[in-house]
């Protein structure tokens, strides 16, 4: 028996002296560190942080050329993606617990003061924090040397420690010490638990839309949108890699200069303000009559409200009605006191506001959109408002389903008559009404910014736009709420809700290969509508072919809905009422268990269907399958390098395309020549991997010849039922061998089928408001593709294959005398007709021999008069062209309307060719035509005779105030002097191209620029591309390589840019085109190709002596003299 | 010990929770009576430095607490009415925990104290258990033993009995009345037996104010001889006489008036008591609207 408070003895006599205790630091933070290893909480996040670190870092070492910028960069990644969750996850523990375990009074009298508080509390947390984040810079360093070459012997393990041990110092050190002041400043300002996940979530995405808006390399494709943003960052990037890359940009040190310590002393001083200002706080939470008030309040208006409940039950007609209604007011006023509520709407709304004002008119740098509600919608709609809206949610989830318990009324509520059901319901319509005024907001802040760029506000644009958001959204409170309400513990179901949320937003799915859609939670696959497209490209829809079920929104949606449902009839059965104490058991005869056993079949059933159409359209084929095809290619097939292969001479397609039905039927005859000296008895057939995934393939024949049955597997062929095909390509055993000169006709039927339910492949697009077909990648090649191997050396090794070799892949080697007799063009002629709906037109490569309407339907004739490269391809677009003749070449403009930017896009293609035709040589092919493509990706693409120009850049957009000089012009006149560069010559030797085709390109855009818009505009290029390379170069880890061999894009485009500036200035146009000029005359077709280090020796040959150290220097070493370039 | 002059407290939604209080209190145990909302533990709280007074003063010994909060806190022990505690710690480690927040940094002192202290309130079984899984009556002994961590001068204690059984009530009792002898315990109750049983010095508290202190028998000695028991339906009184309380005694009807002289037939002498004089007392008192 229990015999509480016996007679006090006699030592307690003894301590009863005159002692007073004082509480030390040391034995303070001894005492925090007895409390968190008490805590599964804290273990938790320790152990879900590692893991992730260890998934980011160790998965793939990546192969460094600079291991000190790549350490700096991705332990960077690391601390941005770890610590604000890190500490914004151990923070309420750290400063919040009293308050949160209702000890606030017992540790309120206990002698700690303010200061000793503050510092045991924050800097326990900064010390636990510092140990783990050492595991995180271990971990980086330690997958930085994994990936460092062998070659770079002067990189040694001392080297990386002392990288360490200064990134330890001063990156991790100064950034905690900020996150932890701003959270300790926080929680004595308000002491809200939620106010401080805010503040994390705030945090979080802050640093991610700075460093995607200053063009860090830490996110992919972002790009520098305000300079002055770059500047700040600067001084005040808490982890200080602006600084530190611009340094090593500069300096090529990796060792703190004046910029760098000066950001870090900011940073210190700031936490160090922050900390001060935390101790000035009176900790509004300490008296418990500020905490106590609301419950009490609360529990007051829940008791009336559920004592009104209670006796109205005498009176059932309005009882449940009334019931609900008080719970659902109750609630929901709740919600909207929480300080976290309406701060959080008002950064959201601040945020968005920003976000649309700020970049509404950003078409591309110096370049200015013409926008309307679709663009200024796009900015937040599918990204900002849909991922803060679902952190949101899952906080108001939470605090929804645990708010009577956090106010210790939880058995009070759950012992009133109210059912279960009615108690969810009511949660689940506050939760609905929240998200409704959270998109309100959201769009209310776009008007309101639209209306300060006094633009005209489409409501039906908002409409659309908040139908996509919401709908989503009103699934993901079903499921959030259910999985609070199925969890017993508060800890469990946030932590379910946690991994859903990684599941829907981050990148965690793709790093753990998850490639299948559905491993997206609540995802569809709906795009942003295009202004040309709408949401042709993603959704689906009734009003054209596929219909809605085929579309990339309705089943994503009916499918997680199905399964919120199946969760929230299950929560219905199960609810614990907001106790968590127990809940009943799952009773399989009750109503909603067997209602919840229907939806499931069904939710299985819809995920089956869209498993099916996913498989069916080709995507879901993993990307290790891939490269091990690659790889199986390669090992397979790799001898037909040295056997003669026929080539393609001409082809002849006949193409019936559906736009309202995406669906294109092509019969194509390919003719197969052998151009060899020996005859060919075996061919290889190469087919494309889009084709083969998309199982298109209806017939194929080659004339004369039969498929061999695989060694491998024994399987045969069956030319009946080829899309059975699972061997991706196809040998042949000619009849009789193919002598030289003689033609095999190669025959084969296509269907493709393209529906929204994925994303479109690259150059892939059936739309009724723009189609277009890159014939390349449907359609066989014989022999062998060097294109194809695997590029990436531990891909390679993984496979067991060896590395290329250099002088197979580096153009300054495999050309270094001469172009390697491998070398030659694949042109051919093109023949195509095209059948399109009335109102189409069909765009291709060749004179428009014929053109005519019957039964229903136009159909184009295209040839050739000579072959040309051969990358055959169709547009169909429903838009008439605008056309002019140059030299009795037809220029064609396609575009849904004309404005000022046709109109010179008309003028830059005109003087691109006068240019190219007085100085290289006369355009080579029968017509150009230009057609304005979606929003899909590139901003401008070249094929033979066919330019696509993105209409954001290029029909929606003019020159910016400031700008020197017009990106519309400048970007016409590349993608024209590709005709020349890229598909007249810059084809035909594997491995090289990239400097023939692009960095010549950007030569000819100074030269046109300068010439019809002056020197200062062609400055303002150089001064551009300066700006973009140093930029670029600053986020880099690739190996610096020579102009000739650089495979980087920053190197080819911008880079190029400042070279050629240099050369003109030093050499002169007219020595540059001479030498242009003849490489043109000697290697255009079907003269042998040319290649990159061709080009160099024609500039050798006809430059002084004293300039070719500078040549060498700029076009064939990794450095060059690029520092301050002048053009002209 | 302890001395409270003009002590004024209104919370920020008007609620005037101490209108100028007064207060004189020395060693021993001294009890703290009224009604819900009379501003008890507005009144502890303060005193226990957790909320800052809009004026007046607090003295314990020479100590100004408002001014030196800090050194009060290294003197005192305090039971909320109402706490929780750190999830997943056991009894040992949470009262570890605490005795370090109170400068218990010596590790031989704090164990010592600790394991007193878990014998005391007969914790020692369950010493190594989870405080939050406690029973409310374990709990609340948890309590008793982290407010006397640090051997502290000033005990205050916000209804330390709510939850125990009469065994532990009883040996609670015992406990403070041997811990007293040299410190001061403010003890606030609902329960005026307790009270009665225990406080030698008392004080009565409505709206803020305290309507009545002194000495515990001297406040029942002039009640003798006055109060009177009535079983059964009451007859209509006369207004010179106060009805104190209504209550039943298995199931039949118990009423104690107060009055110079027997009110008339069927009443009988009764004896007075702490319970008496605190109805008397709030009966008598001046209304919000009068204040």
């Amino acid at each position: 028996m229990l015999t509480p408070f016996a007679a006090v003895d006699s030592k307690r006599q003894k301590t009863s002296q005159n002692t007073l205790y004082q509480p030390q630091l040391l034995a303070l933070l001894a005492n925090e560190w007895r409390f968190y290893r008490a805590q599964p909480w804290f273990w938790l996040v320790l152990l879900l942080a590692l893991a992730f670190a260890v998934l980011a870092t160790i998965g793939n070492p990546p192969q460094s050329a600079q291991p000190d910028k790549e350490l700096l960069i991705s332990h960077t990644k690391l601390l941005m993606m770890l610590q604000p969750l890190l500490i914004g996850a151990l923070a309420p523990l750290a400063f919040l617990r009293d308050q949160q375990a209702g000890m606030a009074e017992l540790t309120g009298v206990t002698p700690v003061s303010q200061q000793q508080w503050c510092f045991s509390r924050a800097g326990a947390l900064l010390l636990l924090a510092l140990g783990f984040q050492l595991l995180l810079l271990i971990l980086a360093a330690t997958a930085v040397w994994g990936g460092i070459q062998p070659a770079q012997s002067h990189f040694s393990l001392g080297s990386l420690a002392g990288i360490s041990i200064l990134l330890f110092l001063l990156q991790q050190v100064p950034a905690l010490l900020l996150l932890v002041a701003l959270q300790l400043w926080c929680s004595r300002h308000i002491p809200q638990i939620a106010l401080l996940y805010l503040l994390t979530a705030c945090c979080f995405i802050a640093y991610m839309l700075l460093a995607a808006a200053t063009g860090s390399p830490v996110m992919a494709q972002s790009g520098e949108i305000a300079p002055w943003l770059s500047q700040l960052m600067l001084y005040l990037d808490p982890y200080a890699l602006t600084p530190w890359l611009v340094q090593l940009q500069n300096s090529g040190s990796i060792t703190p200069g004046a910029t760098l310590l000066l950001n870090r002393a900011l940073i210190v001083a700031l936490s160090l303000l922050l900390c001060w200002r935390a101790l000035a706080a009176v900790p509004s939470a300490k008296g418990p009559k500020l905490t106590a008030e609301p419950a009490a309040t609360l529990l007051n208006q829940q008791v009336a409200s559920h004592s009104r409940g209670f006796f109205s039950r005498i009176q059932p007609d309005i009882s449940a009605l009334q019931s609900f209604i008080s719970l659902c007011k109750l609630q929901g006023l709740q919600l909207l006191h929480q300080r976290s509520t309406i701060l959080a709407l008002l950064v959201l709304s601040g945020l968005v506001f920003s976000e649309v004002f700020n970049g509404l008119g950003y078409a591309e740098a110096l370049s200015q959109l013409q926008p309307n509600s679709r663009d200024a919608l796009n900015r937040i709609n599918w990204d900002l408002l849909p991922r803060f809206g679902l952190v949101l949610l899952a906080l108001w989830a939470s605090q929804l389903s645990w708010l009577n318990r956090q106010l210790r009324c939880d058995g009070l509520i759950a012992a009133t008559p109210v059912s279960g059901a009615m108690l969810l319901c009511s949660q689940l319509v506050v939760l609905w009404l929240m998200t409704l005024l959270l998109l309100l907001l959201g769009f209310a802040a776009v008007a309101v910014a639209e209306l300060c760029q006094q633009l005209q506000i489409q409501p039906f644009e908002y409409l659309q736009q908040g139908f996509f958001t919401l709908l989503p959204l009103l699934v993901w409170a079903m499921l959030l709420l259910a999985c609070h309400a199925l969890l017993r513990s508060a800890l469990q179901a946030n932590l379910v809700v946690f991994a859903l949320l990684l599941l829907a937003l981050s990148p965690l799915p793709a790093m753990l290969e998850l490639q299948h859609p559905l491993w997206r939670i609540g995802q569809s696959q709906l795009q942003m509508p295009d202004a040309l497209l709408a949401y042709q490209a993603s959704a689906g829809a009734g009003s054209f072919g596929g219909g809605w079920s085929l579309g990339g929104f309705w089943p994503y949606w009916l499918f997680w809905a199905l399964v919120a449902l199946v969760f929230w009839l299950l929560a219905l059965t199960c609810y614990h009422r907001g106790t968590g104490h127990s809940r009943p058991l799952l009773r399989f005869g009750h109503p909603a268990f067997s209602v919840a056993a229907v939806v499931m079949l069904l939710a299985l059933t819809q995920g089956l269907h869209l498993h099916q159409q996913l498989s069916q359209a080709g995507v879901l084929q993993h990307s290790t399958e891939r490269a091990a095809e690659r790889a199986a290619y390669e090992r397979q097939y790799q001898h037909f390098l040295q056997q003669n292969q026929p080539l393609v001479s001409q082809v002849k397609l006949q193409l019936e395309l559906l736009p309202s039905a995406q669906q294109a039927r092509i019969d194509a005859r390919l003719s197969l020549k052998n151009a060899g000296t020996s005859p060919i008895s075996e061919l290889l057939l190469t087919i494309p991997g889009g084709l083969r995934e998309q199982r298109a393939i209806q017939q194929i024949r080659l004339a004369g010849a039969k498929v061999q049955a695989k060694p491998a597997t024994g399987q045969t062929f069956d030319e009946k039922q080829p899309s059975a095909l699972q061997l991706p390509h196809l040998l042949y055993h000619f009849d009789r061998p193919l002598a030289p000169g003689a033609t095999a006709e190669l025959q084969l039927q296509l269907l493709v089928q393209q529906q929204a339910i994925s994303p479109a492949p690259d150059h892939q697009l059936l739309r009724p408001g723009f189609s277009y077909l890159r014939l390349l990648q449907l359609l066989p090649q014989p022999g062998f593709m060097p294109q194809l191997r695997l590029r990436d050396e531990r891909l390679r090794a993984d496979y067991g294959l060896a590395p290329l070799p250099a002088s197979e892949i580096q153009p300054s080697l495999l050309a270094a005398q001469a172009t390697p007799t491998s070398a030659r063009y694949h042109w051919a002629m093109l023949d195509m007709t095209f059948k399109v709906p009335l109102g189409y037109q069909a765009i291709a490569a060749g004179t428009l021999k014929w053109q005519w309407q019957q039964d229903n339907s136009s159909y184009f004739h295209y040839q050739t008069s000579a072959p040309v490269h051969n990358m055959p391809a169709v547009l169909v677009v429903p838009w008439q062209p605008q056309q002019q003749l140059w030299q009795g070449i037809p220029l064609e403009i396609y575009s849904p309307y004309y404005n000022e930017a046709t109109t010179l896009t008309m003028q830059a293609i005109q003087q691109t060719m006068q240019w190219f035709n007085s100085q290289i040589g006369p355009y080579p092919g029968d017509a150009l035509r230009l057609v304005m493509m979606p929003d899909t990706g590139p901003t401008g693409y070249a094929l033979p005779q066919l330019v696509l120009i993105n209409h954001r850049v290029g029909l929606r957009a003019q020159a910016a105030a400031d700008a020197g000089f017009s990106q519309i012009y400048r970007r016409t006149v590349h993608e024209v002097a590709h005709q020349w560069f890229g598909h007249g010559v810059g084809n035909g030797v594997p491995g090289d191209g990239a400097f023939l085709v692009e960095s010549l390109a950007k030569y000819a855009e100074l030269v046109l620029i300068e010439q019809h818009f002056g020197q200062q505009a062609m400055q303002a290029l150089v001064d551009y591309e300066q700006q973009r390379y140093q930029n670029a170069l600053a986020g880099s880890v690739a190996e610096a390589k020579s102009l000739v061999d650089a495979d980087e894009s920053y190197d080819q485009y911008s880079r190029a840019t400042l070279v050629f500036a240099r050369l003109r200035a030093e050499l002169g146009d007219p020595l540059i085109c001479q030498a242009l000029r003849q490489l043109w005359q000697q290697h255009r077709y079907p003269a042998k190709p040319a290649s990159a280090m061709d080009f160099v020796r024609q500039l050798q040959a006809l430059s002084p002596a004293d300039k070719q150290p500078l040549i060498r220097q700029l076009l064939l070493e990794a450095k060059s003299p690029l520092a301050t370039v002048k053009g002209g | 010990m302890l001395h409270i002059e003009q002590l004024n407290k209104t919370y920020p939604d008007g609620t005037m929770a101490l209108r100028g209080l007064n207060l004189r209190a020395g060693r021993g145990i001294f009890g703290l009576l009224g009604p819900n909302g009379a501003g008890k533990s507005s009144l502890l709280r303060t005193i226990a430095t957790l909320q800052q007074p809009d004026s007046g003063q607090i003295h314990f010994n020479a100590l100004d607490v408002l001014q030196q909060p800090q050194q009060l806190r290294c003197q005192l022990g305090y039971l909320p009415q109402e706490f929780g505690v750190y999830p997943h710690l056991s009894c040992l480690v949470l009262l570890e925990h605490i005795a370090v927040l109170k400068g218990l940094t010596d590790k031989t002192t704090r164990q010592q104290q600790i394991t007193e202290l878990l014998e005391l309130t007969n914790l020692t079984k369950v010493a190594h258990k989870t405080v939050a899984n406690f029973s409310g009556g374990m709990r609340q002994r948890f309590g008793i033993a982290q407010a006397l961590l640090g051997d502290p001068k000033l005990l205050i204690l916000d209804e330390p009995s709510a939850g125990l059984d009469p065994l532990e009530r009883q040996q609670l009792h015992n406990l403070l009345a041997q811990i007293s002898s040299d410190r001061l315990v403010l003890l606030s109750s609902h329960i005026v037996d307790d009270i009665e049983q225990l406080c030698a010095e008392v004080a009565i508290m409505q709206q803020g104010q305290i309507l009545l202190q002194g000495d515990t028998d001297a406040l029942i000695t002039p009640l003798w001889g006055k109060i009177w028991l009535y079983q059964g339906e009451l007859p209509a009184l006369s207004p010179k006489i106060q009805l104190l309380q209504q209550s039943y005694l298995r199931g039949v009807p118990q009423h104690r008036v107060y009055a110079d002289l027997c009110p008339g037939d069927g009443f009988s002498a009764a004896t007075a008591s702490l319970q008496d004089r605190y109805f008397l007392t709030l009966a008598v008192a001046p209304t919000q609207e009068q204040l």
